[in-house]
Order: structure tokens, then sequence, then C-alpha cells
């Protein structure tokens, strides 16, 4: 059997999506890609390096949280951004077509930053957040690393995410 | 004139192949069907085909006599391909799935002549079609008489609580004036009982039923039947049996489409969505013209499995996407169109193998080569599988992705309806929200915004929208016609 890497539903070996949530599994027949790996201990040292500087901010606002709770730190806005209660949010930015994404960042300045209007999705999936780029035009990074299109990756929280160049840090408690 | 098969194609050997290779390959055939061996559905069939071939192939003389009359006859009409989702499959201890996308195309590219058509137009007169639906149904079926040809037969049936003929077999030029006159008087009134309109209709298509013509009926609906549709279901498999394909036009959003769905598949054709009354025409239009063109009718697939191995499900592709049902052999697929392929995806599952050559199944499509007057036309395949200690990793075709990616979000929305109808709003709601973020990955934003909007319309006043249920169904199934089309010949 093999473990879908968004649900950890279980699948025949050979099966290509996931049944429960559409998600491309990655059976052996794939050939990994070296953004599918994920090597949080060298990550986990990136992300000290970058967020030494703000460690203060990160302990109190991981006290402040609630279960459930995922805090995203925008730089340069005042309050982070709290996300309760959804399995799925999508963040992207409001265009012309009258889609608005969960996590509008807009008022961010993410049409100057780069945002696509569909950029990620985050998804809480048994106390994890899942990061997954949605073939976004100038991608997302994580902790400096560039994902691939479409393949869910497990965030920590303390992460730093960018979404073309605008740059968000991520707290939560799940 | 009926071809079972060439008979080197029943044994899996070339012409070329010397009589000691024909020995083996009867060997190899006979373990694979045998009665006591294999109790699969056609196995027993494909051996006594397997053990007639053997009789003329292993004996000198008849052989001789049938390679001098084979050069009479003229070769297979369908041409079959096959894309594998993996070439070699890695030795493991439990059960793999494997992916076909099987493909029928003619085997003639040159002009041929279009094949008579004997077609049934059932409509649904009940109150809800009163209106710009019966009117457009009216102006429909005007120009279907117009488009008529010399030898194709067409009647015209009308159904509410009970039915009546409202053209019957109508033949030539010069009926068509007073067709159209008693066309013009038809009136909408009563409910919907769809098994009267299709026992009146099919009475119609058996006066001009041919196994030389294409023999179809359209049910043209807006509303549910009640207490039937068992009695329907029965009928469509009979229809089936008969040569006769069953298609279904749904107008508006009370129709079942679930009914509607199942009840077409059964005779190889299927359902599709009519959002307003002013699309009826050309969908009507269209229709009739893809009659028309058909290359061969009555297709079907007959799948052999070997002893212990599994047809999990199969999802038709081309011409027009839908479900086909396994659960009874032959698999029906309908009429395939001059210059297009029929294609469908079929999932196995096999079980825990040694490294090896396996057989998995074989694949024999039956039709009726109608452009050419000829049936019951066959054309066999043997599918098998290469197990492996440690293969090495390859990625899928294309083509199989492709056509997965689009059949698991297909299955997203089907288990959304599911689990609301089961009334578990909250699964079927996050289950609509995931199918959104897949559709938007895919580009389909109009699509997307749809899934979104009814998994927050689901959320908040609990109930579904039939409108919203409709139009993403017959949506990502129309994703799918995109053709794929196959890198390999096999």
């Amino acid at each position: 059997m093999i473990k879908c890497p968004a649900c950890h539903h279980e699948e025949y070996e050979g099966e290509m999506f996931c049944s429960e949530c559409g998600a491309r599994l990655t059976g052996q027949w794939v050939e990994p890609p070296p953004t599918a790996t994920f090597d949080s201990a060298r990550l986990r040292d990136l992300s000290k390096a970058i967020s030494s500087g703000a460690a203060a901010t990160t302990t109190n606002a991981l006290n402040e949280l609630q279960s459930g709770q995922v805090a995203l730190y925008i730089t340069g806005a005042p309050r982070p951004i709290i996300l309760e209660g959804r399995p799925e949010y999508l963040l992207g930015r409001e265009g012309n077509d009258q889609l608005v994404p969960d996590v509008n960042l807009n008022m961010y300045g993410g049409r100057e930053q780069g945002v696509s209007r569909i950029h990620a999705s985050l998804r809480v999936d048994r106390q994890q957040l899942l990061l997954m780029d949605l073939g976004s035009t100038n991608g997302t990074r994580l902790n400096g690393t560039p994902l691939t299109a479409h393949e869910p990756v497990r965030l920590e929280s303390g992460d730093e995410i960018r979404l073309g160049k605008l740059s968000i840090k991520i707290n939560f408690n799940l | 004139m009926s071809n079972t098969g060439d008979l080197y194609g029943r044994l899996g050997v070339p012409l070329s192949a010397t009589p000691e290779e024909i020995k083996a390959a009867y060997r190899f055939a006979a373990r694979r069907f045998h009665p006591d061996a294999n109790v699969n559905t056609g196995a027993s069939e494909e051996f006594k085909l397997v053990a007639e071939a053997y009789a003329v192939l292993g004996d000198a003389a008849r052989r001789a006599a049938y390679d001098a009359g084979a050069r009479t006859r003229t070769g297979a009409l369908l041409d079959t391909s096959f894309i594998f989702s993996r070439e070699i499959l890695p030795q493991m201890d439990e059960p793999q799935v494997w992916y076909v996308l099987a493909e029928a195309t003619p085997s003639m590219s040159q002009p041929l002549p279009d094949p008579p058509v004997n077609l049934c137009l059932v409509v649904d007169r009940s109150t809800s079609m009163q209106g710009a639906r019966l009117e457009q149904v009216k102006a429909s079926v005007l120009q279907v008489v117009d488009s008529l040809r010399e030898n194709d037969s067409f009647s015209v049936v009308a159904f509410s609580d009970k039915a009546e003929v409202v053209i019957s077999g109508q033949r030539g030029a010069a009926e068509r004036a007073a067709a159209k006159a008693k066309i013009s008087t038809l009136g909408a009134s009563g409910g919907t009982e769809i098994l009267q309109g299709l026992l009146c209709g099919l009475i119609e298509l058996h006066r001009h039923l041919s196994p030389a013509a294409v023999n179809h009926l359209i049910l043209l609906t807006d509303g549910r039947t009640y207490g039937d549709e068992e009695d329907c279901l029965l009928l469509a498999s009979l229809a089936a049996t008969d040569g006769i394909s069953i298609s279904g036009l749904g107008i508006g959003d009370e129709w079942n489409d679930k009914f509607l769905d199942e009840l077409t598949s059964k005779t190889g054709a299927v359902a599709t969505y009519v959002g307003t009354p002013q699309q009826l025409k050309t969908f009507i239009q269209d229709r009739v013209r893809s009659l028309g063109n058909t290359y061969a009718e009555r297709l079907s697939l007959q799948v052999t499995l070997d002893p212990d191995m599994i047809l999990d499900s199969a999802f038709k592709f081309n011409p027009e996407p839908g479900p086909v049902a396994v659960n009874a052999q032959p698999l029906r697929l309908g009429g395939l169109p001059k210059n297009q392929a029929v294609s469908v995806l079929l999932k196995f599952r096999v079980p825990a193998l040694p490294v090896g050559e396996h057989p998995v199944a074989r694949l024999s499509f039956y039709a009726d080569v109608v452009s050419l007057s000829r049936q019951n036309d066959r054309a066999v395949a043997d599918l098998s599988v290469t197990v492996q200690a440690a293969p090495p990793v390859k990625s899928p075709p294309t083509a199989i992705m492709d056509a997965l990616s689009k059949l698991s979000q297909y299955k997203l929305q089907e288990r959304a309806w599911q689990e609301a109808d089961a009334g578990d709003i909250l699964s079927a709601a996050s289950r609509l929200q995931t199918l959104s973020t897949r559709l938007l990955a895919n580009g389909q934003t109009d699509l997307a915004k749809m899934a979104l909007s009814e998994a927050r319309r689901l959320e908040n006043t609990h109930i579904l929208s039939e409108e919203a249920k409709k139009q993403l169904k017959y949506g990502t199934r129309a994703l799918m016609i995109a053709p794929p089309s196959p890198s390999r010949k096999s």
C-alpha cells in the first residue's frame, strides 16, 4: 500500500491519484524530484538563521495561539492573520474574476510582490500543516527552497514561506 | 457475414508460426482459459474458440486450406492499441493496481458510405415541459425531419403518464409534410412516466430494426420518473441485446442524472446535461449528425480475465465520456465514429505475483461495421504484465496521467454528492473544497469557482443545489473529452 502525501489515505501500489483528496500520489514509479525530498534537518538550520532575530515574537505568538489556529506574519504588517476552522485555505489575491481566496494578499502588496491570484494552499491534516504551490507564476519557496507545483510539503511552526517575493512567517498550534 | 477473429489471433501467434510454436501457444492458451482453472466470465467460451483454432491450425492439411482461404477474406476492420500505466511491475507481496487505456479505431480511413439510421426520439411532454422547452423540441424535430436521408427511418413518441406515437417509422420525403403538421399540434400535460415512453419508442424502432443500421433512441426528459426505474433499466438491457442504444438528454435541473446515466450506459451510450432550452436544438442536431457518421455500431468489449485477476472499474473517455458498468460482460461502448477512436480506461487489480511474465486478460472488441454492412467483427488482444524484483523507475505515460487526473476530479464530485445524500454535509463541503483546489491547479477556474461556492452554500444552508450538482458533474466529465492518443501500437 502507498500513503497519500496530503491526507495519508492508503491506496494500492500503482494508484496515481488519491481517491480521498485527488492529490497526485508519489509511488515508486515517480522519479523523486530533488524538491520533493524534504530534508527537515537542513531546513530547520536555515529557518533558524532567518528567524533568529524574531525569536522573541515567535515565542509570544505561540503562547497566544489557541489550539487549531494558524498565524501568518506578513512582512510589514502590524498584526498576524489568524486562520481557523477550515481544513484548507487558499492563498492568493483578489482579481477581476471575483474569486476571493481565503487569504487575500492584495492589501499586503501581493500584486506588486508577484503573488498569483491562486498561488498556494494551506491544508490542515491530522495536526499537520501542508503547503502546496498551485502552479503560481512566480513560485513558492519554503525557507528559501523552491517547491514543485502541486506537491504538498509539511510545514513546521516557525517556517518562512515566500509567495513570489512576499515573505510570510507561519506559526501554528494544531 | 460473421468474423469472430482470425484463428491465428485466437492462439496469439503470427502467420509464420511453426507447428511447434502453434502447439506451444495452444497449450498456453488452453491452460489460461480451461474451465477447471478459470471460472471468470467468458473463459469457457474462449477455451472453445482456442480449441477450434487449434483443430485447424494444428493440422497441416487443414491449416493450408485455411491459409488459402484467408487471401480472399478481408482483414479485421478494427484496429486496437493499448497504453499501460506501468510496463513492468515490481514484485510485491500485496495486490497492485494496473491501468490500461484501450483504444479501438477504424482500420479504414478512406471515405466510407454513411450507414442507415433508425432513430426514435422519445419526448417528455409532461406539464413541466410547457413553454420554451417544448417549443424548442418541436423546432428540433422539424429540423431532424428535414435532414433525413432516403433510407433513414425516424419516429417520434411523446409521453407523460401515457405514451403516444406522434410520427411512426417515417421513411423518405413523401410523408414529411404530414409529420411536420403532427408535431406542431403537440401540447404539454400530465406527469412523467419514462417506462411508457421507452416501451413505445422501442416498439417503433423494432419496426425497422436492422443489424446493418444504427438503431438509436434519444430520450428527452426534464423530470423524474417514480416507481418504474427498475423496469426501465431492464428494458434498456434488453434493448442493448437487440442492438439498440439509448442516449439521454436531461433538460434543466429536476431530472434524475444517476438514473439516466445508468439507463444509457447499459446500452453503451451516455446522458447529457442540457442547461437551457436554447441549447436543445444544437444537442439534438449534433447527436443525429454523429449517428449518421458512424463507422461501427454496438461496439462491445469482452474482458476475459486470467485466474485471480480482477477488473475493478472502467470509464469511457472517447467519443463521449461516461461510466461503463463492469458487473455485466461484455462492456458496452456504443458507436465508433469514422476517423475517431473509442477509448476506455480499464483498472485492473493484479494479485501478488512471482517474477516473470503473467497474462492478465484477453480483450475482444466486437462491433457491427455498419458503414460496410459487416456484422460481428472481432479484434483480439492479450494483455500481460512483467514482474521484476527491482524494475527501473519510470514515470507513467502522459496520456494515462492526464486521463487519471481528470477522472480523479470527476470521482471527487461524485463522492461529495454521495456524502451529501447520506447526510454528511461537512464531508461533502470539504470534498467540494478540495475539488475546487484541484480544478484551480488544472486551470479550470469556472468549475473551481462553482465547486467552491457550492461548498460554502452547503456549509451554510445544508441543502444541495441540483443545478450546481449537474453543472459540476457534467462539467468535470466534459473535461475528459480531449482525446488521449496512444503513443505506441500494440
